[in-house]
């Protein structure tokens, strides 16, 4: 009886096999999708924030009032924080959040000089440099991947990706050129 | 090439000997370095970081143990980056920058606050680091100013803090 059977139970276990690789897959891509999706809203709040962030002599004269610092501390807590997520990404793309985390700290020395009555000049070019490039490139990121959170995650877990690449091509051009 | 950083683990030793000794021109400093904070009290696990490839083959490493800095208060228990290595062949191309980045990333997690490195004045100010002069801490190496370096990793806590770097025995057995 079982002889005659073999054959249906080999059968029908494949089967099952089948549809269980098949539902793991599907599982595991939507998995991908919500992390590169997430990926996305980082890039498209970075985008955001330092469009908003927009002129330095706003935070100048921001800085100059009373309660500019405060004002600044609550922009700049949302730059840190973001810059904490894009440092847990993969290789290359983690220099971003380095950035973000420079930048926030350019800003904290703007405001210190501002209050000791000290030139700010240089930090005023930073942040317009630095801010210049994340924007550069957080861009070109975003064109890359547009809205599709499954290719965000390729692009950011793989250290070869093209976005990868572009982080690692502008950050050379970037700091390459701070030297000159 | 795809290669991701994760911390060390047993498996990895001897690559790490082998990135350490071939990213510095095949001399054993570096190497001896490694294997003697390893065995000490100031080595810390989580923050010697390895770079590998999809082969698992370790292309960069990266290691900051404690030191101490010592101030006339008393004694600071801090941080040093050294050394970081990438495998030649695979250098010039974000490693490093990867390596330095996540580790101080993950100093930062560990809830240090300071971190100290002797290295090139070009390649670590773009990390945040500023020569270590700056806070009124020196060096216990006859070195220019602008190679030893310091960085807060909260804000404001090498303030007050003058003083000069102790590094472990470790560091002198290979100087």
């Amino acid at each position: 009886m079982f002889e005659k059977n073999k054959k249906y139970i080999y059968i029908a276990t494949i089967a099952v096999l089948l549809i269980v690789i098949v539902y793991q897959n599907n599982r595991f891509s939507d998995l991908k999708t919500a992390v590169g999706s997430g990926y996305f809203r980082d890039v498209r709040s970075a985008i955001f924030l330092l469009e908003q962030d927009g002129d330095v002599d706003f935070w100048v004269q921001t800085l100059k009032q009373a309660e500019g610092q405060i004002t600044l501390e609550r922009h700049l807590s949302e730059m840190t924080l973001l810059g904490r997520k894009f440092m847990e990404m993969d290789g290359k793309i983690l220099l971003i959040g380095e950035q973000l985390n420079l930048l926030a700290d350019q800003y904290r020395e703007l405001a210190v000089n501002i209050h000791n009555g000290m030139s700010y000049d240089h930090n005023a070019e930073e942040i317009i440099r630095n801010s210049s490039f994340l924007q550069k490139v957080l861009k070109e990121a975003e064109a890359i991947s547009g809205e599709n959170g499954k290719k965000y995650y390729q692009e950011f877990t793989n250290t070869d990706s093209e976005t990868s690449n572009l982080v690692w091509k502008e950050y050379k051009k970037f700091v390459e050129e701070a030297e000159e | 090439m795809n290669y991701f950083i994760r911390p060390e683990t047993d498996r990895d030793i001897q690559g790490i000997q082998e990135v350490n000794y071939l990213a510095f021109n095949s001399q054993e400093n570096e190497a001896r370095l490694v294997k003697l904070i390893r065995t000490s009290e100031y080595f810390v696990p989580e923050l010697s970081l390895v770079a590998v490839n999809e082969d698992e083959e370790i292309v960069g490493h990266i290691l900051f143990s404690l030191i101490h800095l010592v101030t006339e208060e008393g004694t600071v228990p801090t941080l040093g980056l050294a050394p970081m290595a990438v495998k030649p062949g695979c250098q010039n191309s974000g490693i490093g920058s990867s390596l330095v980045s996540k580790g101080l990333n993950a100093c930062k997690t560990l809830g240090f606050k300071h971190v100290f490195v002797l290295g090139h004045p070009n390649f670590y100010p773009r990390f945040g680091f500023s020569p270590a002069s700056g806070f009124g801490i020196s060096s216990p190496f006859p070195v220019p100013e602008e190679v030893f370096m310091a960085q807060e990793l909260e804000k404001g806590s090498l303030t007050g803090l003058k003083g000069k770097i102790e590094y472990p025995p470790a560091f002198n057995a290979v100087s």
